[in-house]
């Protein structure tokens, strides 16, 4: 009991304490100096990686619409290829009738 | 949309908002954060449009302006001076970074101690050292301070170098969120909203993190035995 009281007074003064405790609010001199110096290298360092990118992008843009032109002439033919012949769609549109007979069941 | 003009113009020699409308009329909102009654010295919302408008050098001045106040509330929470000054570069470096997520619905001031609190608690996560034994090896300011308080547990004790040594040894054992909660919430006597606001936490989770700070604190004032004090 008496122990318990003892640590009650002891948390309580030692936060008293820590209340009245003053500020340390010293700067090392040239401390703001340093954080510019410190912005001004990896903002740089940043503006740089952004700059290479867009390069690389852009170098890549002639090329990507190339390749975009000769795959859609590639693709022309093919199409063209699946396409169904005439007489074949009029057999189709002539027995369809005779075909959905078959079916009903 | 702030963020989107900055990410697009984010150099810093060269920093141009005239395509940002958006800046404008939110820093013409913000005319109540003059902190500087000096009519010499420019406004914390003037400085924040310079810097947002292309001209960075201007956060020195902002540097300048809060630096004691940062390294202050630090030093609460790191001892080591060359970590002291590490997590203080770390404020301003994330404040220029996040200049522009600054709505200016409150203080400035309030918006980067709040900053500052959270990269120390950052840094208290990542830099968690061995946290025993700290009770047996006692500075004589500490023990002397402790013989007294023995002696007499009804007194002030508390003006007492000694106390004040301990109180640190205490706080260098408490786990990071713990020594956060007894900071803000003891020693500063914020209440649990304004901890939940300055740490993001949810006001349940500050409850049963201070409910937790306060068992903690008492575990490791019970290492402490006062016997051989006597």
């Amino acid at each position: 009991m008496k122990q318990n009281m003892s640590l009650e007074q002891l948390q309580r003064q030692l936060i008293q304490a820590a209340r009245q405790a003053e500020q340390d609010d010293r700067v090392p001199l040239g401390f703001e100096q340093r954080v510019m110096k410190r912005l001004r290298r990896e903002t740089s360092r940043y503006g740089n990686r952004l700059a290479v990118i867009s390069k690389g992008l852009w170098a890549a843009c002639g090329p990507a619409i190339a390749m975009a032109i000769i795959a859609f002439f590639l693709s022309q033919p093919m199409s063209m290829n699946r396409e169904i012949p005439a007489d074949l769609a009029l057999e189709n549109a002539v027995l369809s009738p005779l075909m959905a007979e078959n079916e009903l069941w | 949309m702030i963020t989107s003009c900055l990410k697009s113009n984010y150099n810093f020699e060269q920093i141009h908002w005239s395509s940002c409308p958006e800046v404008e009329s939110s820093m013409a909102d913000s005319t109540h954060i003059d902190i500087n009654d000096s009519s010499t010295s420019k406004s914390d919302a003037e400085i924040i449009h310079a810097v947002l408008d292309g001209d960075a050098q201007s956060f020195e001045e902002i540097i300048t302006r809060y630096q004691p106040r940062v390294f202050a509330t630090i030093r609460k929470y790191a001892r080591r001076d060359s970590e002291v000054e590490d997590i203080a570069q770390e404020v301003f470096i994330k404040a220029f970074r996040k200049l522009h997520t600054f709505r200016a619905e409150a203080p400035f001031e309030h918006w980067i101690m709040r900053l500052t609190v959270r990269t120390c608690y950052d840094f208290l996560r990542k830099h968690q050292r061995n946290r025993e034994n700290s009770f047996t090896d006692l500075s004589d300011p500490e023990k002397d301070w402790l013989q007294d308080f023995i002696k007499a547990p009804d007194d002030d004790h508390t003006e007492k170098q000694g106390a004040t040594a301990l109180v640190q040894t205490l706080m260098e054992q408490m786990s990071p969120a713990g020594k956060l909660i007894l900071q803000l919430q003891e020693i500063e006597q914020k209440s649990v909203k304004e901890i939940a606001e300055i740490t993001g936490w949810s006001i349940s989770l500050v409850k049963v993190r201070a409910f937790r700070a306060r068992n903690e604190m008492r575990k490791h004032l019970e290492k402490i035995d006062l016997t051989q004090y006597l």
